[in-house]
């Protein structure tokens, strides 16, 4: 599972209710996952501000030296975002993917509080499996 | 450390085309925030005004150039979110793309000249290689001399002069020498362009650039290093530039309708290309 690195997801206010690992390097505190998840909002919204154009939504794809960061953003504003390898392909339609679980798995729990960090036990395995690597390669079909 | 190749400048003309409707923007910063410059081609939008456009744009970045020194996953000894680091220093980004628009970044350590020489025999390349170097830059101070050999590569540093090194009777089939300007050497310079987001990998396109930035305002007389960049050449360059991107994308949105012979576009692009880069 080398090409994904990690999983973040933030809510609409850009606290972040969902931080995944998968076996990067140099992993980070609950602390500095925090923070990088608001400044990652901020950065979105900045971005917006600096469009040439109307009707911009924020940065989808950002590529950096070692890793590319997509970002996926739902209409009531929770953002989903991965961190890959450069040049991963499909990482839109898994992010697709991992929407459609938090939509079954989290947000119809009604244990579930809005906005709150997601423990959910269904939500944790199937995202596993969707993350796995040949399955994110069958997406591309 | 990047070495910036291919010093000659011919701003040969690519063919300006008619007119898009491709917004592009560029940028140039300072290490400080200070934009240099700023050009724009087809803005639609002005949301804020420029100096509050500038600023946003400059915090951006470097916001952005912490978050990915932070979050790059290969490197396990980050140091905390937000440490200042120097150019080349830690993992930094690119280009990133939104619906509308795609930015690219480049950060130079400006100053850094690469001359690169051919020569068959060391023997006597050295004495004669340290002559032109102080001849053409007479106000070298410090320089670095990197040999590259079939087996080893020796680095050495100098001031002011020349020190033999003896790499036994290996041959050295290339050598490279950096000069750095020594009024220049704490000036990092950053460069962006706003383009449309259809548009490919543009980092040739800032190399470019940041040649033409050295050869038209570094190497002014006139020009105060961290004052606004006010030479015509390199606006007239920028513009020759600009069409030549305007129209790249023009073919990609072309590509895309008739999604026709593709590698005959992709053809003509990288002929068009090895036009303006070489």
């Amino acid at each position: 599972m080398a090409a994904i690195y990690s999983l973040y997801i933030i809510n609409k206010s850009g606290g972040l209710i969902f931080y995944k690992d998968y076996g990067s390097a140099g992993r980070m505190d609950t602390n500095d996952s925090l923070r990088v998840a608001s400044l990652w909002h901020s950065m979105h919204a900045i971005s917006q501000q600096l469009s040439p154009t109307t009707g911009c939504s924020g940065i989808e794809l950002l590529e950096a030296d070692t890793f590319d960061l997509h970002c996926f953003q739902s209409l009531t504003g929770t953002k989903f975002f991965v961190v890959c390898e450069p040049g991963t392909q499909h990482m839109e339609s898994l992010l697709k993917v991992i929407y459609e679980l938090y939509t079954d798995y989290v947000l119809k729990n009604p244990f579930y509080e809005m906005e709150m960090p997601i423990r959910c036990e269904l939500f944790d395995i199937n995202l596993s499996q969707a993350v796995q690597k040949d399955r994110v390669a069958m997406l591309g079909r | 450390m990047q070495f910036f190749g291919g010093s000659e400048i011919s701003p040969s003309p690519p063919v300006p085309t008619a007119s898009s409707n491709n917004a592009h923007m560029m940028y140039v910063f300072n290490r400080n925030g200070v934009c240099l410059l700023y050009r724009e081609w087809n803005r639609l939008l002005h949301t804020l005004n420029a100096q509050q456009d500038h600023k946003l744009m400059f915090g951006l970045l470097f916001s952005l150039k912490s978050l990915t020194a932070k979050m790059d996953p290969t490197n396990a000894e980050k140091g905390n979110l937000g440490v200042p680091q120097l150019s080349g220093q830690g993992c930094s980004f690119h280009s990133f793309r939104t619906n509308t628009y795609k930015l690219s970044f480049m950060e130079s350590p400006s100053g850094i000249k690469v001359v690169q020489w051919n020569f068959l025999d060391l023997g006597h390349a050295l004495p004669s290689t340290s002559g032109i170097v102080d001849l053409a830059y007479g106000g070298i101070t410090y320089m670095e001399m990197i040999f590259v050999s079939n087996e080893q590569a020796v680095l050495t540093q100098h001031r002011k002069e020349c020190i033999f090194v003896d790499l036994g009777s290996d041959f050295i089939l290339q050598f490279i020498v950096v000069v750095w300007l020594v009024d220049l050497i704490e000036e990092f310079d950053h460069i962006i362009l706003v383009t449309h987001p259809r548009t490919g990998d543009l980092r040739e396109s800032l190399k470019y650039i940041y040649n033409l930035y050295v050869e038209y305002v570094v190497k002014n007389p006139l020009y105060a290093p961290g004052t606004p960049i006010r030479s015509e050449l390199f606006n007239t360059s920028l513009d020759h530039l600009y069409s030549f991107l305007a129209t790249k994308v023009q073919s990609l949105q072309m590509e895309a309708c008739s999604s026709s012979s593709l590698a005959g576009i992709q053809l003509q692009l990288r002929m068009s290309c090895a036009d303006t880069f070489c």
